[in-house]
Formats: C-alpha cells, sequence, structure tokens
C-alpha cells in the first residue's frame, strides 16, 4: 500500500497550508478535513487504541490552529505533520502511562514459545504491539519504514536525525522482535 | 535449509488494519479547529509574536509610560483630524456613489465582508513593466496584478494583524517552462517571502509547488535561478 501522498495531492496540501498561513479560514478548514485520517492513522500507529488516537487526532488539529505558522516549509508539510503528530502521540503515551501496560502485554507475548506457523497466524495486533512496546526512537523508525512504508532517508527527515541512526534503530529494533517472536 | 527473510521480523510485518475514526467525533474535532483558528491573530511564518506587551514594554513602569504615550497619541490624532477641523457649517461629505454594488453589498453584510477592491484604493507597486498593488483594510489585505488595459486580478487575499501593512518589496516575471511565472515577494517589514503565480489563460494562479522551491530566494536573480534548475 502506498503511504505517501500523490505529487498533486501534495502540491494541493501545501496550496493549502500558504493560504491558511495567510489567514485564509476555508483553506485551514479543507487542510484539516483532508490530513484529518492522516493524522488519526499515525496516532494509531503509535497508540495501538481508537479513543486514544482520536484524542491525539484533536490536540494535533488545536495545534495546528495555534501554530501553523511556526510551519517554515523547510520541510514538506507532510513530513512536519508526521512529526507533530508522533511528538503529541508520544507525549500521550507518556502521560497516560500506557507505554507500561503495553511492555507487560508485549512481555506476556514473548514468553509464549512459537514456532513459524503459528507466528504467521498470530493476530496482527499483538505484533504490532510488541512493536510499541519497543524503545521511542526504534518504535517510531519502525512505524515510519514499515508501517507508514516510508524510505529510510524520509524518516530521517521526521525523526530529526541521520539516515544511519534510523538503520541503526531498525536493526536493534529486529533483534529485539526477534526475540520477542 | 534457512530462509534468510523469515529471520527479519521487520520485514514480515503485516500491515495493521487501521480503524475508521467516528464521524461525529471527526466533525467535532474539525469544528473545534476552525474556531479556533478564527481567532488566531495572522502570523507570517518565522515571526515573532509583537502585541501589546511588546509595544509597551516589559515592566509596570514601562507600560504605564506606554500607555500615556499612547493615548495622548490618540488624542492628538483625534484632534488634528479632517474631521474633527471641520467647522460645523461645513457640508457634509457626499455618500459615495450607490448603484447595484453598494446594494448588493448591503444585501450580504453579515454574511461575508465586503470585496476590498470597494472599500479602498489600490497601493500601486511598480517593478519595471510589471504593474501590481495591494489592499490593506483592517485585519485583511489582498496582492493585485494590473494588465495591460488596467484591469485588476486579486492574486492571494488573506488576513493580517490590524496594524500591520502588507506590502510587496520586488517582483518579476519569468519564463519557465512554457508558461510565464509571476514571482512577487511581500510580507509585513522584514517578514517577507517569495509566491510564485504560474499564468493560466488569462490569470495567474498561485503554485504551491514553485512556491515551495523559491519562498526564501534573496532577490529575483535567485528566484529565476531556482526555476531554472527547477
Amino acid at each position: 500500500m502506498l503511504r505517501q501522498e500523490a505529487p498533486a495531492e501534495s502540491q494541493d496540501v501545501e496550496g493549502l497550508v500558504i493560504r491558511a498561513q495567510r489567514g485564509d479560514q476555508q483553506a485551514f478548514s479543507r487542510l484539516i478535513a483532508s490530513q484529518y485520517h492522516f493524522i488519526f492513522r499515525v496516532a494509531f500507529r503509535v497508540l495501538g487504541h481508537k479513543s486514544d488516537a482520536e484524542d491525539v487526532t484533536q490536540t494535533v488539529c488545536l495545534r495546528l490552529a495555534t501554530s501553523l505558522s511556526s510551519f517554515d516549509h523547510r520541510a514538506s508539510f507532510t513530513s512536519w505533520l508526521y512529526r507533530v503528530t508522533m511528538n503529541i502521540a508520544r507525549d500521550f503515551l507518556r502521560s497516560q502511562m500506557r507505554r507500561r501496560k503495553l511492555v507487560d502485554g508485549a512481555a506476556g507475548v514473548a514468553s509464549e514459545h512459537v514456532d513459524a506457523e503459528q507466528d504467521a497466524q498470530r493476530p496482527v495486533q499483538d505484533i504490532w504491539n510488541a512493536v510499541r512496546s519497543l524503545p521511542e526512537k526504534q518504535r517510531d523508525a519502525v512505524i515510519l519504514v514499515h508501517g507508514e512504508e516510508l524510505s529510510q532517508e524520509e524518516a530521517a527527515r521526521i525523526m530529526s536525525c541521520k539516515k544511519v541512526t534510523v538503520a541503526w534503530h531498525l536493526h536493534n529494533a529486529r533483534k529485539a522482535l526477534r526475540d520477542l517472536l | 535449509m534457512s530462509r534468510p527473510v523469515s529471520h527479519d521480523s521487520l520485514s514480515r510485518l503485516p500491515q495493521e488494519p487501521i480503524p475508521e475514526p467516528s464521524f461525529g467525533r471527526m466533525q467535532e474535532t474539525i469544528a473545534a479547529a476552525q474556531q479556533l483558528f478564527a481567532r488566531q491573530p495572522v502570523q507570517m511564518p518565522g515571526s515573532q509574536v509583537v502585541g501589546r506587551r511588546a509595544f509597551f514594554g516589559r515592566t509596570w513602569m514601562e507600560a504605564i509610560l506606554g500607555a500615556g504615550f499612547f493615548s495622548t497619541a490618540c488624542v492628538l490624532a483625534f484632534v488634528l483630524s479632517p474631521a474633527f477641523m471641520l467647522s460645523p457649517s461645513a457640508p457634509a461629505p457626499e455618500p459615495a456613489q450607490t448603484g447595484p454594488i453598494r446594494t448588493d453589498m448591503v444585501s450580504r453584510q453579515g454574511l461575508r465582508p465586503a470585496d476590498l477592491d470597494m472599500i479602498t484604493d489600490l497601493e500601486p507597486a511598480r517593478f519595471g513593466d510589471l504593474r501590481l498593488g495591494v489592499r490593506n483594510v483592517d485585519d485583511r489585505f489582498a496582492i493585485y496584478h494590473v494588465d495591460e488595459q488596467g484591469l485588476e486580478q486579486q492574486l492571494v487575499e488573506g488576513r493580517k494583524s490590524v496594524n500591520e501593512r502588507v506590502g510587496i518589496s520586488n517582483a518579476v516575471l519569468i519564463h519557465w517552462n512554457g508558461q510565464d511565472v509571476l514571482a512577487i515577494r511581500s510580507g509585513v517589514g522584514g517578514l517577507q517571502r517569495w509566491e510564485a503565480f504560474i499564468e493560466v489563460g488569462p490569470r495567474f494562479e498561485l503554485s504551491a509547488a514553485l512556491s515551495h522551491q523559491i519562498w526564501d530566494a534573496t532577490d529575483s536573480a535567485e528566484v529565476e535561478k531556482r526555476l531554472r534548475t527547477s
């Protein structure tokens, strides 16, 4: 599944951003409506709960209303929105202490010995919960590269690090998940 | 026989099904964001917040002095205003010419603000053969292109702070990829940015992609260079 926007869509979004930054309320409304599902999807990948993802999506949308002017077009709007959403989702996780629950859940998964066939049948949700139990940087790298299917370069831009760092996080995540799964 | 791929947990990750967000919640969120956005003062990217606090200073003493200065300035402006200096016997200014357009404005009152070209004159800006202009009214502004016949085309419209004035500091017309591209540098004070408008038929339309390429160019030569290399 192609996660990145088509060029025409991307240009539309950038155009809406420019107009919204100039105070065009209609452009802002269209921007929010067009990005709502994207924000929700990214938030859900980090959190794994629909209602939590909706809470974060709401926070991101309200943050856009007050902070869109801080977007300086140095990166694409989509990259910027990834960063904003993942940061707010991370803060949400920290405040809700859900991370501990996820780690506990993942530990339960890890304690079960399963072979390759059983692995293939394991509910997808459990696998992604294991991903969410990883340290933040590893989790973000896996979500961006293997969930959102972005390139490592794009993931590095979003995570404000070098591509080699993303590769290192993925390497560590791979090792951790090999133990867990 | 070993299967290298099977050892890579990540390459075998199946896509997680993403639930649909609830429609009602989505509508509530979008409405709340719209309301909040409507209450925000317009701030150009990268600008600093300039408000009453910045105007009056950072201490109470500065605030009092600032408020006193501001009050004095208001009184002087009122006393010296042309309306105040008119003698009581002077005839009242004639109302503006009324007609179908004015009637139309009245009928739309409360629904949408009047077009800026019906409220105030164009502040012309000329760059070589290029004729452009700006209108600043209260918290709104618009930038225009004026063609050879003197017909105005509104290029962009936006919001600003009431005490700010949007101006055009540079502009250039570039032939690019078989089309004319009008690049305009505008903004408030030192906060300026380039925007690109592609000629489509008889009109110029904002190009987000080209604007993204040139927004921080230092001058028109660099705009042209960036477009040529794109």
